[in-house]
């Protein structure tokens, strides 16, 4: 060997190293020194396979051999990640770029190695950022072809990340634009800037299982080594989308009840002026008769109005949470609602029944049930049937291992079938002339049942009406909109 | 001749009220109630049928149970498209209390509302109304 490449080969800034064909090392320079920890004289003459991990120790002398049947200058183990092993053995991860050298007398490979230790960190912490983003990312390249992606957009998408490698990125693209996708990418890389896609449109995605989602989605292009890439930052707004829709819905709701409020609130005021009018007009004339008559008309009409604000008020405090969950006391509810009822049950000749069957106890907000069942008990007595000789509401429970039942009959004259669907609309009255209900009470008791995490059902005809309630026994509240 | 008039409310307080009015009104002869739309479209369709003497002006509310007044106006358009001489007859007053600019938009929108009056509060301005829109 010629002295200028020994002191070109010894003053290497990369660790090289000079194997023969029987894997004998013939010759280290210092940085090879450094880097594995040994004297040149440890290892000279010594098998190269002291420097690689101890798994593969065993095979590498025939991968030596293998290189020197066809030895050319090239990277070793393109694709796999190497390692090489210190004298202390510490494992380092290594690139080695191997060239043939014939010195004349003898075939010998140079291996220079590389000590990427400080790369594959920084790649290692790139990919845990990449990773943690709470976004989806996603990178493409030039062809429009996924490489690279992180955790949250396999969760997004319910894919595995190999699922999706170097697939085109139109397979989470819905399949009504897969036809014209490429077409949006290739203007985006003519003019490639940072920008959100799509604005003023609504985006979704394709999930795995072919469902839609709504998505949001930020291009960023990157440059590397003359290619365009770029990177995709997708949030799943699924949750904001829902959150919009019931807020929308609450919306429609409040406009509509302020509507009706208005006009249910305005209606009798109105027309109770009209009847002061001609209380004043009936006194000065002194028709005494007229002035009676009237001013009952007046009381009754202020009597609606007072039931209709506390039918608001009550709405109100539908929404209003936080009350803790306890046991109810049927026993002690039916003695508290024949009391509040007694006039009502009275008036119209109905009985209350009761058929207690429950064998556990009911965990839930005592004022919200309380409403829910003194709501559908007065109104099964406002609205029985005079036709009928005995008339009755009964309330009976019973329960299973998870659920508590709650039946309401009554023998009434039951609710229009063209109207069944209503039921829990709000301002629905089903028999205007038999009482001057709000139209609140029913639409109330939904508010309160979808409260309590419930359900409401019932069966209606001329023969009465049953109301179904089912309530979890351990209690349930939802928090919250509604 | 006086005038021939049906009013569809569901309060029947407002409808007391009307009468006592119309007593005032020396320029209607006749009165007719319905509590609901579908009320006063089986009574219009039994006039029809049994060929008598029509209302001259309906005033009818906007929020009513059972069927309330847009539902009747489309039942009355209906009607009025079968039978083809009732083209000029039995308009329409709104007479409502609902002061909602899309109320109005949408009564005069069926092309069969000649007015619409928001209930006053007393009753005075009632009378004025009623007589404005009869004449």
């Amino acid at each position: 060997m010629s002295s200028i490449f020994e002191e070109i080969f010894e003053n290497s800034p990369v660790a090289k190293i000079l194997v023969d064909e029987n894997s004998k090392i013939e010759l280290i320079n210092s940085h090879a020194e450094k880097l594995f920890q040994y004297s040149r004289l440890e290892l000279i003459g010594k098998d190269v396979s002291i420097l690689v991990p101890e798994e593969i120790r065993g095979s590498h002398p025939n991968l030596v051999r293998d290189y020197f049947s066809s030895p050319l200058q090239r990277q070793m183990g393109v694709g796999r990640n190497l390692f090489g092993v210190k004298k202390d053995g510490t494992k380092f991860p290594v690139e080695i770029g191997l060239t043939p050298l014939d010195t004349g007398d003898k075939l010998l490979v140079m291996s220079s190695v590389i000590d990427i230790t400080e790369r594959t960190r920084a790649e290692e912490r790139f990919k845990a950022a990449f990773d943690a983003a709470p976004s989806g990312m996603i990178m493409i390249n030039g062809s429009g072809e996924i490489v690279l992606l992180n955790k949250e957009t396999e969760k997004i998408f319910g894919y595995s990340r190999r699922e999706l490698i170097n697939k085109p990125i139109e397979s989470l693209v819905p399949d009504n634009l897969h036809s014209s996708h490429p077409a949006f990418v290739e203007s985006y890389r003519q003019n490639p800037e940072p920008r959100a896609m799509g604005a003023g449109r609504e985006l979704f995605g394709k999930h795995h299982s072919g469902e839609l989602i709504p998505i949001e989605i930020g291009l960023q292009p990157v440059y590397y080594e003359d290619e365009i890439f770029v990177i995709s930052s997708i949030v799943d707004i699924s949750r904001r989308r829902k959150a919009e829709k019931e807020i929308q819905a609450k919306s429609e709701e409040i406009k509509s009840f302020s509507y009706r409020t208005s006009h249910d609130l305005k209606s009798p005021l109105l027309t109770a002026g009209g009847i002061l009018d001609f209380i004043i007009e009936d006194a000065q004339e002194g028709n005494l008769d007229e002035v009676i008559s009237g001013s009952l008309k007046a009381k009754s009409l202020i009597t609606k109005l007072v039931h209709l604000v506390e039918d608001i008020l009550a709405l109100t405090k539908v929404d209003v949470d936080g009350e803790r969950l306890s046991d109810f006391d049927f026993d002690q509810y039916l003695n508290d609602v024949k009391e509040k009822t007694d006039y009502i049950l009275n008036e119209n000749n109905v009985a209350l029944e009761s058929s207690f069957e429950h064998k556990s106890n009911l965990l839930t907000q005592n004022t919200r049930l309380t409403q829910i069942l003194d709501n559908l008990i007065s109104n099964a007595a406002k609205y029985s049937d005079e036709q009928k000789s005995k008339r009755y509401v009964r309330i009976s429970t019973f329960n299973d291992e998870k659920k508590f039942y709650i039946q309401i009959a009554d023998n009434g004259i039951g609710i229009p079938i063209q109207q069944q669907s209503s039921v829990f609309s709000m301002f629905q009255r089903f028999h205007p002339e038999k009482a001057d209900g709000s139209g609140l009470g029913l639409y109330m008791i939904k508010k309160h049942i979808d409260k309590l995490d419930a359900k409401i059902s019932f069966e209606s005809s001329g023969d009465g009406t049953t109301f179904y309630i089912e309530l979890l026994r351990k209690g349930s509240v939802r928090e919250g909109l509604e | 001749m006086g005038k021939y008039l049906l009013f569809i409310d569901d309060d029947k307080t407002f409808l007391y009220l009307i009468e006592r009015v119309c007593q005032k009104i020396e320029t209607v002869s006749k009165l007719a109630t319905a509590k609901n739309g579908s009320e006063a479209i089986e009574k219009i369709n039994g006039w029809l049928e049994s060929k008598e003497v029509l209302p001259d002006v309906i005033f009818i509310d906007i929020n009513m149970p059972v069927m309330g007044g847009f539902e009747f106006l489309a039942e009355l358009k209906e009607i009025k498209y079968k039978t083809q001489e009732l083209d000029e007859v039995l308009p329409v007053v709104m007479l409502t209390s609902s002061h909602h600019n899309q109320d109005k938009e949408k009564a005069f929108a069926t092309g069969i509302v000649g007015d619409y009056i928001i209930k006053p509060a007393s009753i005075t301005e009632l009378e004025q109304e009623i007589r404005r829109a009869i004449e």
